[in-house]
């Protein structure tokens, strides 16, 4: 922060805060379930034979 | 193949020295850019050295081992590269106690979650190149071809196929090549996209601390960039998008510290920093020619940024202090200085110049229309500036807005790419810091003028985000104007509260790239059941017409193997990972007899001809099809490879 920065204040914190969680809600659908097949693919790599396949052709 | 990694090896010594040395002539008073300015300058002379020994036909480990050799002599024997190099150690020395001094000066919490991303990044990094062959469409159809080619025939030269855009300019092939050409495989051509990785990740860095912002707030901005999905899947994608982008960051990290930063000014050296400027935008130019549509980004932001004392920076006053500091160098400096940006006028505009001079037109093969006229035809559509492209881009980029309709794949398909950071992070930060922040808004403007010129002539399609993966870094730079504007003692539970929050986020972008989210479990395992040497790209079934593993398994290596596809078919997968097949384009059209296809084979060397469904035209399969179910002169061998019989 330079010298002529205000920090930032409770009255602009508390919008910014709300704004994230709810674009972060927001963006979750579908983009949750695709992050958590890419974790749940590398997991089947990791362990065969353990999780079924829930790709398009299973 | 030992004789081969040791080449491999004397050739990296040669560009680390080379670099190093030319690194020494463009020192600012600024760590970042300096690291900046070194990291492009491997890229830049591993791309020089291997462009003029293709150009005079040396792309073989002997001849390049012989170049570095002479090279590193010459280095070590010549006085000022001499007094240069017996300086390093101590330079070494003194890097390391400066990088330890920055890295205590961190928060705890952030040296645990930096650690963790570079470890993590790196296994990630090294996991998908060693299990995986090249499997983006585009690298596939034309990147690859390239290098394979000229790997092939151990020169770099035009050859005949109808996937006219192994024309377009080039030099991020000739940077996979130095990555294949040793070993005489592509089992690390990926790793070509690391080095413009980390100089797109360090050039946020940097550009921050031109802003003015802290280290911490600079890290944290360059962390949230380097876990952007489309930028990690694009690295190791073997394509030239990363390397635009690395290079049109650089480019804003010099200007961002030549026009924001007021403080050293006294003692700042601007002639390094115009000189790294020219090199990064031509290199950029030979790379990939819509880094002229992104430049004017650029110059909005130089012109509208102000520094902390309220005044907007002199340019002509900055260019006049780079010529006084050009003229103050030695002679030897300045001969070198000048060979420098040869080189790089020559890497800029050396394909097309050839494109010129071979097609009759510099940007074959596409057409070139001012003002509704057409200067130069090509075969391909032209690009303009176009009202028309803004508005059906604009429309298509709102329906990618949010990532809503596809997963994060390679190509970008139907996403932005930009992922959790950007969007729950990134969009209040931008519009935090444009409201709150005066000396954001150049950046604002420059990205989104950047964006818009992108827009505006760029064909509209379903993928063309990934022309635009260096947008996320406007997101990253607020976001470190808005950790600079945290009120300096925050409550524990609040401090606890954001630090978490950042690294959720950040770990559901990266746990979102482990697979490209698009290769299964099975996909792998099948690759990894192979030896590395026989990971072929045909053989990786994610996207690959059978008809590809099909003459991988059946055509000997030894014999030519003839192929017909269309302007965006692959031939990559025909040249087998060691590059070992040779293969010929055979024309022929659907109004051809069998007997005049059989002739045109042979014509060419070969008994056999691949053609693949979308990847050749359909009247053309149907031909050989009737071909072989009528008569005896041509037969279909397996589905889609044909053999002449007679």
């Amino acid at each position: 922060m330079l010298s002529n920065d205000r920090p930032i204040t409770k009255a602009e914190a508390y919008p910014l805060v709300a704004a994230s969680i709810l674009l972060a809600l927001w963006y979750a659908t579908p983009q949750l379930f695709y992050s958590l097949y890419s974790l749940y693919e590398f997991a089947r790599l990791l362990a065969p034979g353990l999780l079924k396949s829930v790709g398009a052709g299973a | 193949m030992i004789a081969g990694l040791l080449a491999w090896l004397t050739s990296g010594l040669f560009i680390l020295l080379l670099s190093y040395s030319v690194q020494r002539l463009l020192r600012t008073d600024r760590h970042a850019v300096d690291v900046i300015a070194w990291l492009f300058l491997l890229v830049f002379t591993t791309t020089l050295l291997m462009l003029v020994a293709g150009l005079v036909g040396w792309l073989r480990p002997a001849p390049i081992l012989f170049l570095s050799l002479a090279g590193i002599t010459m280095l070590i024997t010549i006085g000022p590269a001499k007094r240069v190099l017996t300086g390093m150690l101590g330079e070494s020395k003194a890097l390391v106690r400066a990088s330890r001094e920055w890295w205590v000066g961190l928060p705890r919490w952030l040296r645990i979650l930096t650690a963790t991303a570079v470890l993590l990044s790196t296994a990630r990094f090294v996991f998908l190149i060693w299990a995986l062959p090249p499997f983006v469409w585009d690298s596939l159809s034309y990147h690859l071809s390239n290098v394979a080619h000229w790997v092939q025939v151990g020169r770099i030269e035009t050859f005949e196929t109808p996937v006219t855009r192994i024309f377009n300019p080039a030099n991020y092939e000739v940077l996979a090549t130095w990555f294949s050409v040793f070993v005489h495989h592509d089992a690390v051509i990926e790793a070509a996209g690391i080095l413009p990785y980390l100089l797109a990740v360090l050039a946020v860095y940097a550009a921050a601390r031109g802003l003015g912002r802290s280290r911490k707030a600079s890290l944290l901005a360059a962390l949230a960039y380097g876990s952007t999905p489309a930028v990690i899947i694009v690295a190791t994608g073997t394509k030239n998008d990363i390397h635009i982008a690395a290079y049109y960051l650089a480019a804003l990290a010099v200007v961002c510290d030549l026009s924001f930063r007021s403080a050293g000014s006294a003692n700042r050296k601007v002639l390094g920093q115009l000189t790294l400027l020219a090199l990064v935008l031509l290199i950029a130019l030979g790379t990939k020619t819509y880094i002229l549509h992104l430049a004017p980004g650029l110059v909005l932001i130089g012109l509208l940024a102000t520094r902390s004392d309220g005044r907007r920076t002199n340019w002509s006053l900055r260019l006049k202090s780079g010529w006084q500091e050009f003229r103050a160098l030695t002679r030897p400096q300045r001969s070198a200085l000048v060979v420098l940006l040869i080189s790089g006028l020559f890497l800029g505009t050396f394909w097309n110049l050839r494109n010129w001079v071979v097609t009759g037109n510099p940007f074959y093969p596409y057409d070139v229309l001012v003002a509704g006229q057409t200067v130069f035809e090509g075969p391909e559509s032209e690009f303009r500036l176009s009202v028309g492209e803004l508005a059906a881009n604009l429309e298509s980029f709102a329906d990618k807005f949010g990532d809503w309709q596809d997963p994060i794949r390679p190509d970008l398909p139907n996403t932005t790419g930009w992922g959790w950071f950007a969007y729950a992070i990134g969009l209040p930060a931008v519009a935090w810091a444009a409201i709150r922040r005066p000396r954001a808004r150049p950046l604002v403007l420059g990205f989104g003028l950047s964006f818009l010129l992108l827009m505006l002539s760029t064909g509209p399609s379903p993928w063309n985000m990934r022309f635009a993966i260096w947008f996320p870094a406007l997101f990253s730079l607020c976001f470190a104007e808005l950790a600079d504007g945290l009120p300096p003692v925050l409550p524990r539970p609040a401090q606890i509260g954001l630090a978490g929050y950042f690294t959720v986020l950040l770990t559901l972008n990266f746990i979102g790239t482990l697979n490209y989210n698009r290769v299964s479990a099975e996909e792998f395992q099948s690759m990894l059941a192979l030896p590395v040497q026989e990971r072929h790209a045909a053989l990786f079934r994610d996207n690959m017409p059978d008809p590809y593993p099909l003459a991988n398994q059946i055509v000997p290596s030894q014999v030519v193997l003839g192929y017909n596809v269309f302007g965006n078919g692959f031939t990559y997968p025909l040249y087998r990972a060691d590059f070992a097949q040779r293969i010929v384009y055979i024309p022929f059209s659907n109004s051809d007899s069998c007997e005049e296809v059989a002739d045109a084979m042979e014509a060419r060397g070969t008994r056999y001809l691949l053609v693949a469904p979308e990847h050749t035209e359909d009247d053309k399969i149907a031909l050989l099809r009737a071909c072989a179910d009528s008569g005896n002169i041509i037969q279909e061998r397996a589905s889609g490879l044909y053999v002449v019989k007679r």
